[in-house]
């Protein structure tokens, strides 16, 4: 009833942006703040490839070993980096992600009744050997970062979890480069509105990739609350990655990229529209947030000590200012529909 | 307006459907009476189900059971059909959880086969099972649960603040009349056997009397919620009506559309369907132990339908009807209201395709097998209506300039 999570799609898709194969590569509604956010998007996906590729290699490297284990470190370490690039697509409504339908293969969260230990154990008990084939056809609760994070922190890399932890981990590669090819091919077309409505002064793309950056947010911050729970009841399981202690880490992570989404040409945008007050203010709590962020990287252990939940209030305060300010002032501001998301009716 | 009249026009054709002058405040008005409607059906429905709880403690036996059940089944049509005035009306959504909570962890209320029992992780309530124990141990508070009573039982929901710790509400009367459906994604609902409410000799599984006492008490609670909520609907009286409709009437049509468009994708399309869906996870669908998530679905999409025509058909069968959404926005664009209008329509009748394939044998679980690639596609077909009517409202909201779709923090200041 309440709580999980639908990260694959949202309708915004559906009426404001189209990705397609084929026709011009600029259309003519695109703009700058598009082009610069494709851009990002780009980079970004570049990225992950190039982590889960370093994460496929140093899994096929432990499994060829007698003793798989000697090269933990450097593995949970390799998977830290891809889930750390992976963070900047989270809660994505428009694009690869959403076109693809990818989001959940990569990571399936939140997983309140541990669908993800339930599979993976299933899985285990069904065969011993495994390819990506397997995996591509099963539950995406085992298909992507999160069922690979219980290989690694929870099983440990063993000659028993090889071939299981090898095909999900080629797996989320080849779904990573999946994700950027479609991203280098994009050629982005947007609906342009019926020729009886009044004209907006934003380009329908404009209004799109504004409206991406209230939806990044919402998932954003159902990572922050969820795990507080109600009242004086914290619910660690809940946190985003409770099994590597690396929750708050990725959190920021959220937060940064989402800055770096706003300065990459929305808030010249809302400076042009006469909200340059508005803009200034949405610059300087992102920057306030992320420089008053605590240093621990596990949310787990800030949940369980009274200076921890301190500090976890006190982030509180800067999050809902910044999601006043993104989702009640900005569309307000602009004359925009944000439109639904996944996490309404949380 | 004559609601007659009114009926007469819009039953006609949507195109027409302007062809009056309307207002938002007569919107909103209709809207109060809609939701009214739907909770004093509610209501009835709720009471003949306690009867037949009644009925099944004085005399267990399959027909008692088996009534029950069919009572159950008859009360969830309208209060699914409640459902899409859950978010946004914040009276609905701080009361509704007591009522239509899920996914529960069951082994809190009764016995539970615990090889094929999936719960929340870090839940100490999961497996308290209430029928069998007079204490309940809270941390380092035990409370005592000898007499168990509506009031009790209203206060363990959410236990140790999880959402998992349902002890009341239609899921838990279905758990206590079905039991646990073993099945996976097979063939076949829960199957508890009448004996478990049988006294003395005879009884199955134990603490019958507690079991019996267990489902009265959750029943009562349901009924006496149901009332109070129809009472807040009642244009008479100072109650939540009242203050809804004193409001500038946005304020109103943004309940109505922020409801609409939640219940379409975030929920339905998505806790309801996709999660259930991707994951293949029977634990994830509505009603699981009874399998009759199919009608749950399809009569929350009916909700959907009934606030965007300003329509709602009782369980008595007789029609209420008046100045709908559809009728507001088409005043302003009737090219955006006959295209929210196809897509609210499209989408009740794609839902219906799993009202169908399950009256053809093959229940949601079962359409959610990991092989079920026919399955698979009749779920995602209904997601994708799902989809596109959100778009659509949103699109209506534009139109009637409401921008902050959210009521919850539309007033909300720094």
């Amino acid at each position: 009833m309440h709580l999980s999570s639908l990260t694959g799609f949202s309708c915004a898709t559906a009426l404001l942006f189209l990705l397609t194969v084929s026709g011009p590569a600029k259309s003519a509604a695109s703009t700058d703040l598009a082009e610069q956010a494709i851009q990002l998007k780009q980079q970004q996906a570049k990225q992950l490839v190039s982590q889960s590729q370093q994460l496929t290699k140093l899994l096929e490297q432990a499994c060829t070993r007698q003793a798989p284990d000697t090269q933990s470190p450097q593995l949970k370490q390799a998977w830290q980096q891809t889930m750390l690039a992976w963070v900047p697509f989270q809660g994505e409504t428009i694009g690869p992600v959403h076109d693809l339908d990818i989001a959940w293969a990569m990571q399936f969260w939140p997983d309140k009744k541990n669908l993800t230990g339930r599979k993976v154990n299933a899985l285990q008990d069904s065969q011993s050997t495994f390819s990506e084939a397997d995996i591509s056809q099963a539950s995406v609760a085992v298909q992507g970062l999160g069922a690979l994070e219980l290989l690694l922190f929870e099983q440990g890399i063993s000659a028993d979890n090889c071939t299981l932890s090898q095909a999900i981990g080629t797996h989320i590669a080849s779904n990573a480069k999946r994700l950027q090819q479609t991203w280098q091919q994009a050629k982005l077309s947007y609906h342009q509105p019926a020729a009886n409505q009044v004209k907006h002064p934003l380009s329908a793309a404009d209004r799109a990739w504004i409206s991406e950056l209230s939806h990044q947010l919402s998932f954003a911050n159902k990572k922050f609350h969820l795990p507080l729970g109600k009242g004086e009841h914290v619910k660690p399981y809940q946190a985003e990655s409770w099994r590597s202690a690396r929750s708050m880490a990725q959190l920021k992570q959220s937060y940064a990229s989402l800055h770096q989404l706003f300065l990459s040409g929305i808030n010249r945008q809302l400076q042009q529209q006469g909200a340059g007050q508005l803009a200034s203010e949405i610059d300087q709590t992102f920057t306030d947030l992320l420089a008053n962020w605590p240093e621990q990287a596990s949310m787990v252990s800030l949940l369980q000590s009274d200076q921890g939940l301190a500090k976890l209030y006190r982030l509180r305060i800067d999050i809902e200012r910044l999601t006043y300010l993104i989702q009640e002032a900005m569309p307000v501001a602009l004359k925009i529909v944000i439109g639904f998301n996944a996490t309404d009716g949380d | 307006m004559n609601k007659t009249l009114t009926a007469l026009i819009i039953g006609a054709s949507f195109s027409c459907a302007n062809a009056w002058a309307i207002d938002s405040k007569q919107v909103v008005n209709h809207y109060a009476d809609l939701v009214h409607a739907v909770y004093t059906d509610a209501a009835t429905t709720a009471a003949t189900l306690d009867k037949a709880i009644d009925a099944l403690i004085a005399k267990p036996s399959e027909q008692t059971l088996q009534a029950a059940k069919d009572a159950w089944l008859a009360a969830r049509v309208p209060y699914q059909q409640s459902e899409v005035f859950r978010f946004g009306n914040s009276i609905v959504d701080d009361w509704e959880g007591q009522l239509n909570a899920w996914p529960l962890d069951e082994g809190l209320i009764d016995y539970v086969d615990t090889k094929n029992y999936q719960h929340e992780l870090g839940n100490p309530g999961a497996t308290a099972n209430i029928i069998s124990s007079t204490r309940l141990q809270v941390g380092n508070e035990q409370i005592d649960i000898t007499t168990i009573t509506p009031e009790l039982l209203a206060s363990i929901n959410e236990l140790g603040g999880s959402e998992a710790n349902v002890a009341t509400g239609y899921h838990a009367i279905e758990f206590l009349l079905w039991g646990q459906d073993l099945n996976g994604t097979n063939a076949g609902a829960g199957a508890r056997p009448y004996t478990d409410f049988v006294q003395g000799e005879g009884c199955t599984n134990g603490h019958c009397d507690r079991r019996a006492a267990y489902l009265k008490a959750t029943s009562t609670l349901l009924n006496s919620d149901l009332t109070w909520m129809t009472e807040q609907w009642s244009a008479t009286g100072d109650n939540y009506r009242q203050t809804l409709t004193a409001k500038p009437a946005d304020e109103g049509l943004r309940v109505m559309l922020f409801g609409m468009g939640s219940l379409s994708l975030g929920e339905l399309a998505g806790e309801r369907m996709k999660v259930a869906l991707e994951a293949n996870s029977p634990e994830d669908e509505h009603d699981c132990f009874s399998d009759n998530t199919h009608n749950s679905h399809y009569y929350n999409q009916q909700g959907i339908n009934n606030v965007w025509f300003g329509q709602y058909t009782r369980v008595d069968g007789t029609k209420l009807s008046g100045p709908s959404l559809n009728d507001l926005v088409a005043s302003k664009d009737k090219a955006v209201a006959q295209s929210t209008s196809k897509a609210v329509t499209d989408a009740s009748t794609q839902v219906y395709t799993l009202v169908s394939a399950a009256e053809q044998g093959q229940k949601f679980d079962q359409l959610i097998a990991p092989n079920n690639s026919q399955g698979h596609t009749l779920v995602n077909d209904s997601i994708k209506a799902l989809v596109v009517q959100t778009g659509e409202i949103e699109k209506a909201s534009k139109v009637l300039g409401i921008y902050n779709l959210n009521p919850d923090t539309a007033d909300h200041e720094f």
